[in-house]
Order: C-alpha cells, then sequence, then structure tokens
C-alpha cells in the first residue's frame, strides 16, 4: 500500500463506493426498497472488479471497504451497523475469491454472487442483533396466520425464501455481468 | 480506564441480552443495560431513527398478540409477553449504538490504525474526505447529464454505460491528483 497510485485509486474507488453507498443507499433505505441490501452489494462489486485491474495489490479491496465503512460511519443518519457491517463483509469476500482465483472473469463472477448473497445471513444476523431471537417466531407466527386467513399454503414462505434468494442470485450475476463488460472496456480505452 | 471498562460491560450485557427472549430474565438484563447507559452517558437513551423507524415494530408488536393468540381477533396477553422483548431489544440496541456513536471520535480510529502498524489508512482517509465533495458533484452532474438523454439499448447495457461514465470521470480526477502529486514530487518510499 505504499505505491502513491496505489493510495490514490484506493482512495478514489473507496470515493465513489461511499457516495453511492451514503447518497443511493440512503435512499434505497427510506422508500424501503426489496433487495436494497443486494443491489447495493451488486454496485459495490461492479466498483470492486474494476478497481483490481487499477489496484493490483493484495488486500487493496479490504483497504477500500474499511475506508468506505469510515465514510458511511461520519455519515448523516443512524443505524448504520447493517450497512457498515456488509461494506465490510462484502470487501472481504471479494477479496478472499480474488486471492484464490485469481484477477479472471470467474473471479469476477464469483465475487458479485456471493457478495450479493451476503446479504441473506445479513438479513437474519442483524435482525437477530437488532430485535432479538423471539422476532423469527412472531415472523413465522404471522406467516402462519397470514395464510390461515387467506387459506394459503402454511410453507408459503418457502416460497417467499425460494423468490428472495432467487433475487439475490439474479443482481449478483447482472452485477458480474455489467463488471465484466466494464473491466473489458476500460482495460482497451483507458489502460 | 474506567470509561472503557463500562464500555465493555455495557457492549457485554448487550451481546448476553441477544441469547434470551424471555420477558422476565430480558427485563432485568434491559434495565441493567439502561441503568450503565444512563449513568455514563444519559443522552444515548434518546430514540434514534426518526418516526419512521420506529413506527412499524410499534404497530407490529402492539397488533401481534390480536392475531398469534388461540382465539382471532381476541388480545392474548401470553402472546404480548411473548412479543415485548422485540421492543426491549430494539430500543436497547438503539442506546448501545447511540453510545457508541457518542463516544466515538476521528482521533480514536486514526489511532485505532495507527496502534496496528497501518499509518497509511490514516493518509487515505484524509485523500479520500478530499477528494469525497469533488467525486460527489460529478457523480451528480453524470446522473444529471445522463437522464437528459434516452438511447435505445437495453437497460442493462443503458445501466452499464451509466456506471462506466461515473467511473471514467472519477478516473479522471484520480489523474489529476496523481499528476498533482508527481509534480509537487511527492513520494511514498517503497521499502
Amino acid at each position: 500500500m505504499k505505491n502513491i497510485k496505489n493510495i490514490v485509486y484506493i482512495s478514489l474507488f473507496a470515493s465513489i463506493w461511499g457516495v453511492i453507498e451514503v447518497f443511493l443507499g440512503g435512499y434505497l433505505q427510506l422508500f424501503n426498497l426489496p433487495f436494497r441490501g443486494a443491489l447495493m452489494a451488486g454496485f459495490a462489486c461492479i466498483l470492486l472488479n474494476i478497481s483490481k485491474i487499477f489496484v493490483d495489490l493484495r488486500g487493496s479491496v479490504i483497504y477500500i471497504s474499511l475506508i468506505t465503512a469510515f465514510l458511511k460511519l461520519i455519515s448523516f443518519g443512524s443505524f448504520k451497523l447493517g450497512p457498515i457491517a456488509g461494506i465490510l463483509i462484502e470487501g472481504f469476500i471479494v477479496e478472499f475469491i480474488y486471492i484464490i482465483f485469481g484477477s479472471n472473469n470467474l473471479s469476477v463472477f464469483l465475487a458479485s454472487l456471493f457478495a450479493c448473497l451476503e446479504g441473506i445471513p445479513h438479513f437474519f444476523i442483524t435482525s437477530w442483533i437488532i430485535y432479538g431471537g423471539s422476532i423469527f417466531e412472531a415472523y413465522l407466527k404471522t406467516i402462519e396466520k397470514v395464510a390461515l386467513i387467506f387459506k394459503i399454503k402454511k410453507d408459503l414462505y418457502l416460497w417467499i425464501l425460494f423468490i428472495w434468494i432467487l433475487g439475490h442470485v439474479f443482481i449478483g450475476l447482472i452485477s458480474g455481468y455489467i463488471s465484466k463488460i466494464l473491466r473489458e472496456r476500460l482495460k482497451s480505452e483507458i489502460l | 480506564m474506567k470509561f472503557y471498562n463500562i464500555k465493555n460491560l455495557i457492549l457485554i450485557v448487550f451481546l448476553l441480552s441477544l441469547f434470551f427472549s424471555s420477558l422476565e430474565i430480558l427485563l432485568p438484563i434491559f434495565l441493567f443495560s439502561v441503568f450503565l447507559i444512563y449513568i455514563h452517558s444519559k443522552k444515548s437513551l434518546r430514540f434514534s431513527g426518526g418516526f419512521r423507524f420506529w413506527i412499524f415494530p410499534i404497530i407490529f408488536v402492539s397488533l401481534l398478540p390480536f392475531f398469534t393468540g388461540d382465539k382471532f381477533l381476541s388480545y392474548s396477553l401470553a402472546e404480548f409477553k411473548k412479543a415485548a422483548p422485540i421492543l426491549l431489544h430494539l430500543y436497547l440496541f438503539n442506546c448501545v449504538l447511540n453510545y457508541i456513536n457518542d463516544s466515538l471520535s476521528i482521533n480514536d480510529i486514526y489511532g485505532f490504525f495507527k496502534k496496528r502498524n497501518m499509518r497509511y489508512v490514516g493518509l487515505v482517509i484524509s485523500l479520500t474526505l478530499s477528494i469525497f465533495k469533488k467525486i460527489r458533484y460529478d457523480i451528480q452532474e453524470t446522473l444529471i447529464y445522463y437522464a437528459k438523454f434516452k438511447g435505445n439499448r437495453n437497460k442493462i447495457h443503458k445501466f452499464a454505460n451509466l456506471i462506466y461514465l461515473i467511473i471514467r470521470n472519477s478516473l479522471k480526477t484520480g489523474e489529476n491528483i496523481l499528476c498533482l502529486l508527481y509534480l509537487r514530487d511527492i513520494k511514498i518510499k517503497e521499502k
């Protein structure tokens, strides 16, 4: 991390991610849009995958995520635990995949997919931390009663869960595809 | 030193509370945590997150006993006892987070990185903070400009183009900073 070029590019990508997190993340949170975590992870993955062609350094993505988490921490709004944890976890996932598979198209897709899927355990863990263990029982009971009132199958929640996971996978793949296109384009036009 | 002990105690008690969902056990833990926060930082007991954040859990917990009891639409005290810990957890989480936010400063974060021999993170943070505004302005300008032109290509390609524009414009900012640093002969020695 001692090369000035690396430092500038790390700051640059952290700034872009920070702007997206602070403003777009804030709007998505405000309107309670579904899949907002996966969408933010998708954006982040595009940036992180591209950053790897400019900063050829092991751990660079972890640095970028640390700085972005810091930007999120000092931004306005409260309850930043979820997004900050998300930023750091996504950074670690992407870096881990690049360390194992190197910088290629497979890493691009895997990193995007796994970073977007991170939203699923993330939701359960943050719900547990914020509301405690009783929230899951309450959710299941509500689903059971709603199913009873509308005379739909009790295992409806499994379908909802399936669609939810599928949505994350879809966003991850789209993010991987966009990352791939942009990496090739930026490589040929700028580098 | 004493300050950090209380801080740790608050965090430990909060973590402990995550493993209990029975009102009888949770209530003393909740009161003890609130008391600890109260004696150290009264203002951390405020409600954060705005009206919209609190309204959903309050309505959810209040209405749950009407629907999840044995008889439909009759209030069940037993169900209320099961649901009440959700609100207690939420308020406790809010207070702990306020407490952490209130007691955390930028100097603490710099100190944290310096202690772990990561002093370049401090440099990246400073650089990021200085270019954050410029990047934000550039992204806003790109979004306004891009919204005026509606291409015929599909949405994924349009979105990819937008991200490409944002990154390309930001990279220009990065190159300008690099030029400036090279012109001023600012180097960070490689070991």
